[in-house]
């Protein structure tokens, strides 16, 4: 709550405006019917046309007045709250841009695409429901009850005090519907992720002939589904009946007592009629903040998950001090590195690793899953930070840099290909968005993405669908691939990045990577042999540990974990070679 | 509204209760109306008392008031069981559309489901239903009482002043115009809306999910950039869309007010002095303050049920939209449905499989397989290559009859597949595809899905063949660990390892396999590889291979381009031939 006061703070001119069209609601809603009361209890004042019309006049003033409050009001809130929520969002985006991979892996990728879609808007539709309802309720209440006390102490007692039955009871019936309908929205989550299921098994099921065994699946969801269901809305069914009682209840009261009042002349007929409106208005005004206040609940879960992000601090931190730029060479050097996740205790990804790279060389990395192998090249960008030793970059720790100037001397290509929603230039851009087209034309060739390009209707400004979908997986790579030699850096990561590409394609890619890239470090994270063998250096990981290094020969007479890999795929021919 | 007659089925099956909820909602619309004209009646009484100066009429009074309670208690009790009906009704109809659509699904036939996009069928049985069953439920006797109520309201105002009855007749249609037209306004803004939250939404998945090249590319700034134009857009259309909203009942309201206030003064002037005389008609009496008040009431209160028909024949038009295409697929064409051929006793196969004459195209007029014909021994294994798209899953999909053939036969220890039912025919197979499907169930009840009333015992020695028994029982709580819905607390491998035991569960005669091709661990995949080899033996087995050792070691290799077999036989015979086989079996090996 007080992250979103600190946000409606800043906007507190629309939050008078908004107060001073509240008064527009009371005008129109009590104001006409004190008027209409007025000329009742007047009885016309005998027929006179004069007091009729200024009457009428009063209303006309009440309606057009109470009409540009509310038009005020409206704007105010509609643009308060659409302010808030873009401030919120663009907040949010800074803040999570820089938190680590750690981070995102603590919080998960899709609650933060929570956080900053749903959330907001969830607090956008309660701030609008709650500036309109939470400023008029109250003051309607009041002016209400003013007006009920000023006509007549007793019946305005009576009235006043059964009111509070509605807000109670609207009140405690939301509440349980609220519950009920989380039961109920995970029951439909449940029959819509077995219909999912039905689906996508659809070969499994028929196959194994147990379409009846997911029908009695289904059943017993649709069951629990229905039955949640009906005890929701029954629940909900409540709301109207038990305003209806109350509200009948006051008014049998009421003009049972008022025209006791009246016959014995303390109270004119006029009166009772705008006793009557104003009870209406005022339990009225009951049942809605009832309603608005029910959905703070949710409105709270939204602010807290959103300051839980506020509140968390990235993993990775800059050094503000650190070294803007240095002579860009592509010096390595791994100094007993151990790294573990989390905040060290658990158990270590990667144990006393030691290594240099230098300019020009291919170094690779094998290993099982688990072995660490990507973990470690995600260390020298800073993607994480090692728990003991040090990373020397061109003899600096990567610590002691300013991240950008560390990221400045690397050019990564990821293990997932992934692109952004956007033409192929801008995709290519992103290694430099100061790139002349003949140096995205060059990448793209080196990377053996012109063909395919060339083949597309649009060529470099065909637009890739979100994620690059529209591509198949080994276009996708080469892009990646391309992207990175656009940014022209001294050391090149590539975390298993030849997967999707086919025999030829690799092997030619590979071919002008080393001719192009022959005085750069190359970091090559591989599964498969095939991809490594050529390297200067391999390094062999086995749970977290190098349990080997030298050339792809080498290590097949000597290791024995490369060459339980190199058995599984390679054929006897291949191994002999 | 062809579509809805459909839907009255489902209702019209719990008749006594709907009719039940449809009087009683009469009941009710008709007690609440009947308040404002009951008011009326007490206030033109004390008026005139006053007036006459004669006593109150107390006795009146009460008795009118007694009609209120009487009116107020049939109200809440008629409203409350109109809706307990109704509920009921609703949410049995629901039940009764998803079992519909739920058996349906198992009745299409495998095409179906190839044909057409599954997030469009997704789309179908799972938001559409909902549509149309909050549709039902929130709609439909809201827009009914919301007439009721109107049509009440005008009755009642005709009973006290034809005048008041008349002037109704024209405020209602006019702002129930208004209102709509206004509406309509906002609606385009909404969609823009929606469709700007989408472009948010996609942005921060993309943005978020790839934060490490974001980060490594120094692209922070540029991708702030991007994302502040995107909010400050939504910012502008969510200002004007809520904007265009929030500004109709202001409205609304000022246009009731002003035929409040004219009715008033014209009641004020003229009426209420002397009788309201059109051609010798008595349209309104004198003095009549009481009807004053209640049609001042009954405007105040009509704004609530013509907004409520306005934005729910928007939830209405959007149901009916999704009905219809829940309704195309109940309507969806199913597949034939056979009995069981009495004449063959499964357990006595043995598993030979012929290919006589296979003709097989996806639709007639484009035929992938002209003659195809191939004799396979009983605990042979076959290895099935080709390039990718060269339709290995047609195979598949004609051996586990997903598909069948246009002519020729496919037959099983001499038996004609067609001749048998569907279901026989399958149990003869064990299957294993490269998605390893899993449901969210315990482990033990994935590998029992691969027969019926598998024992405990049967389930383990085929996670024992599957080499998978030992890391199940690493798991928390061993076979009883619950698959959760998307699968992903076990890695990807070991969900192969258990689809391959729940191929096995059954013991069957034939097997069909899918070599994984995604990376998984090494390690991993050699446990995969041997758990397949140790499948495989004493069965007629189909793998679909990609590794080498394992299609030289098959005693046939079938040869797939284009959806056909275009060679079969061993490896040695293959590469002598110096066809396709030989050529893609080069490419791999020059690397």
């Amino acid at each position: 709550m007080a992250l979103i006061l600190k946000y409606l703070w800043r906007y507190k001119r629309f939050l008078l405006l908004n107060l001073i069209g509240a008064f527009g609601f009371i005008v129109i809603e009590l104001g006409i019917p004190t008027l209409l009361a007025q000329g009742i209890s007047n009885n016309f004042d005998g027929r006179n046309p004069a007091y009729m019309t200024t009457l009428a006049v009063k209303m006309l003033i009440c309606a057009v007045v109470g009409l540009i409050l509310l038009l005020i009001m409206a704007y105010a809130i509609d643009r308060v709250t659409s302010l808030i929520v873009r401030d919120i969002r663009n907040d949010l985006f800074t803040h999570i841009q820089r938190f680590s991979a750690d981070d995102y892996e603590r919080f998960g990728v899709s609650r933060l695409i929570t956080n900053t879609g749903n959330d907001a808007y969830m607090i956008m539709q309660f701030l609008t429901l709650i500036l309109r309802t939470g400023f008029i309720a109250p003051l309607m209440l009041t002016s209400a009850f003013v007006l009920i006390f000023r006509q007549n102490v007793p019946l305005a007692l009576i009235s006043i005090g059964m009111t509070p039955i509605i807000f109670i009871a609207v009140y405690f019936i939301n509440k349980r519907v609220h519950r009920l309908s989380a039961k109920q929205q995970k029951g439909l989550d449940n029959i819509n992720q077995n219909m999912r299921e039905n689906l996508t098994g659809l070969r499994v099921i028929r196959a194994f002939n147990k379409e009846s065994f997911q029908t009695n699946r289904f059943a017993e969801l649709n069951m629990t589904y229905r039955h949640i269901s009906d005890e929701m809305y029954q629940k909900l069914a409540f709301i109207s009946p038990i305003f209806s009682v109350v509200f009948c209840t006051i008014l049998v009261l009421v003009i049972n007592l008022g025209s006791l009042y009246i016959s014995r002349g303390e109270l004119s007929v006029g009166s009772l009629s705008g006793f009557i409106e104003y009870i209406f208005h005022a339990l009225f005004s009951f049942l809605m903040l009832g309603n608005v206040l029910i959905l703070y609940p949710r409105f709270e879960v939204s602010t807290s998950r959103i300051q839980e992000i506020f509140n968390t601090k990235p993993t990775i931190l800059e050094n503000p001090d650190g070294v803007q730029s240095n002579e860009h060479i592509g010096h390595i050097a791994f100094d007993h590195v151990s790294f573990s996740y989390g905040d060290g205790s658990e158990e270590r990804v990667l144990d006393d690793i030691s290594f240099t790279a230098e300019p020009g060389q291919v170094i690779a990395f094998i290993g099982s899953t688990g072995s660490g192998k990507s973990t470690l090249a995600r260390l020298i960008p800073r993607l994480f930070d090692v728990s003991q030793g040090k990373i020397l970059i061109d003899g600096v720790d990567a610590r002691d840099y300013q991240l950008q100037a560390l990221r400045k001397k690397i050019s990564y290509v990821p293990q997932k290909a992934t692109l952004f929603a956007g033409t192929i230039r801008e995709n290519l851009l992103f290694g430099d968005q100061s790139a002349t087209d003949e140096a995205l034309a060059s990448a793209v060739e080196i990377a053996q993405a012109k063909a395919f390009i060339d083949s597309l209707p649009e060529q470099y400004d065909t637009v890739l669908a979100e994620g690059g979908s529209n591509l198949s997986g080994g276009q996708k790579q080469r892009l990646c691939i391309a992207r990175a030699l656009v940014k022209k850096a001294p050391i090149y990561l590539f975390d298993d990045s030849f997967s999707a590409l086919d025999y030829k394609t690799d092997a030619n890619l590979r071919r002008r990577l080393n001719q192009e890239l022959a005085t750069t470090t190359m970091i090559i994270v591989a599964q498969r042999i095939s991809t490594i063998r050529n390297a200067d250096k391999i390094i062999v990981l086995n749970e977290g540990q190098i349990v080997g290094t030298g050339t792809h020969r080498e290590l097949l007479s000597t290791n024995a974990v490369y060459r339980e890999i190199a058995k599984s795929q390679l054929t006897e021919e291949e191994l002999a070679i | 509204m062809k579509d809805i007659k459909r839907l009255l089925p489902y209702m019209t099956k719990y008749k006594l209760k709907l009719n039940l909820s449809i009087f009683l909602t009469i009941l009710y619309t008709f007690a609440r109306s009947a308040q404002p004209f009951l008011i009326g009646l007490i206030i033109s009484e004390l008026v005139a008392n006053v007036l006459g100066n004669t006593p109150i009429n107390l006795h009146y009074i009460m008795i009118i008031t007694i009609i209120i309670a009487v009116c107020g208690i049939t109200d809440a009790i008629s409203d409350y069981c109109a809706n307990y009906f109704l509920i009921d009704v609703i949410q049995k109809g629901m039940y009764d559309i998803r079992s519909d659509i739920q058996k349906k699904l198992n009745k299409l036939p495998v095409s179906f489901f190839d044909t057409h996009k599954q997030g469009d069928i997704l789309g179908r049985i799972t938001t559409d239903v909902d549509v149309v069953s909050v549709a039902l439920q929130q709609g439909i006797i809201k827009i009914f009482a919301a007439f009721l109520t109107l049509f009440f309201s005008i009755v009642f105002m005709f009973i006290r002043s034809t005048f008041f009855g008349l002037l109704a007749l024209i405020i209602f249609p006019t702002v129930y115009i208004i209102y709509q037209k206004l509406f309509k306004r906002a609606q385009p803004k909404f969609m823009k809306l929606q469709n700007e939250l989408g472009r948010l939404n996609s942005f921060t998945t993309e943005t978020f999910s790839s934060h490490d090249v974001v980060q490594l590319f120094n692209q922070e700034a540029h991708m702030q950039e991007k994302f502040n134009e995107i909010t400050e857009s939504i910012q502008e259309t969510g200002f004007k869309s809520n904007f265009n909203s929030s500004v109709i009942n202001p409205l609304l309201s000022s246009i009731l007010n002003l035929a409040y206030i004219l009715i008033f003064l014209v009641m004020g002037i003229t009426v209420l002095r002397n009788p309201l005389v059109i051609g010798g008609f008595v349209l309104s009496a004198a003095l009549d303050i009481g009807a004053l008040q209640s049609f001042i009431q009954y405007i105040w209160q009509f704004s609530s049920p013509i907004r409520d028909i306005t934005q729910l024949s928007n939830v209405i038009q959007a149901a009916i939209a999704s009905l219809s295409r829940v309704l195309e697929l109940l309507d969806a064409k199913e597949e034939k449905q056979q009995v069981d051929n009495p004449d063959i006793t499964l357990s006595d196969m043995t598993g030979q499989v012929t290919f006589n004459h296979v003709k097989f195209g996806y639709s007639p007029d484009k035929i992938l397989m002209q003659d195809v014909n191939i004799d396979i021994a009983p605990g042979s294994m076959v290895a099935v290559v080709g390039p990718t798209g060269a339709g290995k899953t047609t195979l598949i999909n004609l051996l586990m009859r997903f598909y069948d053939i246009n002519a020729g036969s496919i037959c099983i220890d001499n038996v004609d597949i067609k001749t048998m039912s569907k279901p026989q025919e399958r149990s003869l197979f064990g299957m294993v595809l490269q998605d390893p499907w899993l449901y969210a169930a315990s482990v033990a009840d994935n590998i029992a899905f691969g027969t019926d009333n598998a024992e405990r015992a049967q389930i383990i020695a085929a996670a024992k063949i599957a080499n998978v028994d030992h890391y199940i029982r690493t798991l928390p709580e061993g076979y009883e660990t619950f698959i959760n819905k998307e699968s992903s607390n076990v890695s990807q491998g070991q969900k192969q390892l258990i689809t391959i035991a729940r191929a096995l569960v059954g013991d069957p005669k034939i097997l069909i396999l899918d070599e994984a091709t995604s990376s998984v661990d090494t390690r991993l995949e050699l446990m995969i590889q041997s758990a397949m080899e140790k499948a495989m033996e004493n069965r007629t087995s189909f793998i679909i291979a990609h590794r080498l050792s394992t299609i030289r070691n098959a005693d046939l290799i079938l040869v797939m381009n284009q959806g056909s077999i275009v060679e079969h036989g061993t490896h040695d015979d293959l590469l002598l031939q110096d066809g396709m086989y030989s050529s893609i079996y080069q490419s791999q090996f020059d690397s």
